[in-house]
């Protein structure tokens, strides 16, 4: 290898390997200016690659609703937390750290054998992030707001969900100042699980009144 | 449970009309890994407590505001191209970098004596 051959400045271990980066393409001028933040706020301990494509991960693959699930199952064995959620979801969701950003004003819509709760924006692209995540591709198109309205049954049947006619269902018009949180039924089955077990069955759908909480099969528990 | 905190978090920040970033049917929407690596640099910082979210969005506004960007090419979308410009600004604003080792650090990857991020 000659001396002065382009080699990479990291990685200096390997330089037998001769197939190691043997193209190099020119970055643009944004490449160049997002690389060289990236690697000195590394080099400083500002931040980790890992912290980053965690986060771009998260973005991108819509995370699981935690928060929301988290809220759901704590109301499933805690019937006194329950009754608070029930009374003052802000609060209630707020006893767990989960606040701000969207989650003002929630009010947690009981799901039961009679009465089936399901929200939509219809207007705009409300959302209770902080519970949820990022808005699935579905929430925010014309068919979903519009149809969801005057044919709810339609929708969920969409969905999969096929509701005894016996079953109310309500609509809820969700806005900038009102957010809602559906809390499904508990499921069957489940009375062994614990809180975070519990969670897990809790699907950002069933927080949206589009699904049902998963059975422990479906949830690989 | 550690290293996934930050992503369950309320790490997503309200940005509405012109500060909106480019999403499709509410997911972000990334044209080019740059862009990407830019968002997640931007957000966790803020998450791990470096600025408060306003100071992004102050300089982010300023970086629409003063215009198209010079490094975009025609045609495209420059929000990125803002993002970028208001990210650097903050850090040199917040003693994290100057602006001296950022020019550098940014000519060796433009010239190949520095290829590798990782």
């Amino acid at each position: 290898m000659a001396a002065h051959e382009e080699g990479p400045i990291f990685g200096m271990h390997d330089h037998e390997d001769t197939n190691h980066h043997h193209t190099w393409n020119k970055p643009s001028t944004i490449e160049a200016r997002v690389r060289a933040l990236e690697s000195l706020l590394v080099e400083k301990n500002i931040t980790t690659h890992d912290a980053i494509d965690t986060l771009v991960a998260a973005f991108e693959n819509d995370l699981g609703p935690m928060h929301g699930a988290k809220v759901v199952a704590k109301s499933w064995v805690d019937p006194a937390y329950r009754a608070r959620l029930e009374k003052d979801g802000t609060a209630a969701i707020a006893e767990l750290g989960y606040r701000g950003l969207q989650t003002e004003h929630v009010k947690a819509l009981f799901n039961s054998p009679t009465d089936h709760h399901m929200w939509v924006c219809t207007l705009c692209s409300c959302y209770p992030w902080t519970l949820l995540g990022i808005p699935p591709v579905w929430f925010k198109s014309p068919a979903y707001r519009a149809k969801v309205v005057s044919q709810p049954r339609e929708v969920l049947k969409d969905f999969g969900l096929v509701l005894d006619p016996a079953v109310q269902v309500h609509v809820w018009d969700t806005s900038a100042e009102q957010r809602y949180l559906v809390v499904p039924e508990r499921p069957r089955g489940t009375e062994g699980l614990s809180e975070d077990q519990l969670a897990k069955l809790v699907t950002r759908d069933a927080m949206i009144g589009t699904g049902k909480a998963l059975s422990p099969g479906e949830a690989g528990l | 449970m550690s290293r996934h905190t930050a992503s369950q978090g309320p790490v997503i920040p309200e940005m509405e009309g012109t500060l909106a970033y480019p999403r499709r049917n509410g997911e972000p929407v990334f044209d080019a890994p740059w862009q990407s690596r830019a968002f997640g640099m931007v957000v966790s910082l803020h998450v791990a407590g470096r600025y408060p979210w306003n100071d992004f969005k102050e300089r982010l506004i300023d970086a629409i505001a003063s215009g198209s960007s010079p490094d975009a090419p025609e045609d495209t979308p420059d929000y990125y191209y803002h993002w970028v410009a208001a990210f650097s600004r903050l850090l040199v604003h917040k003693g994290i970098l100057t602006e001296a080792e950022l020019a550098d650090r940014e000519r060796e990857f433009l010239s190949g004596a520095r290829q590798q991020v990782y």
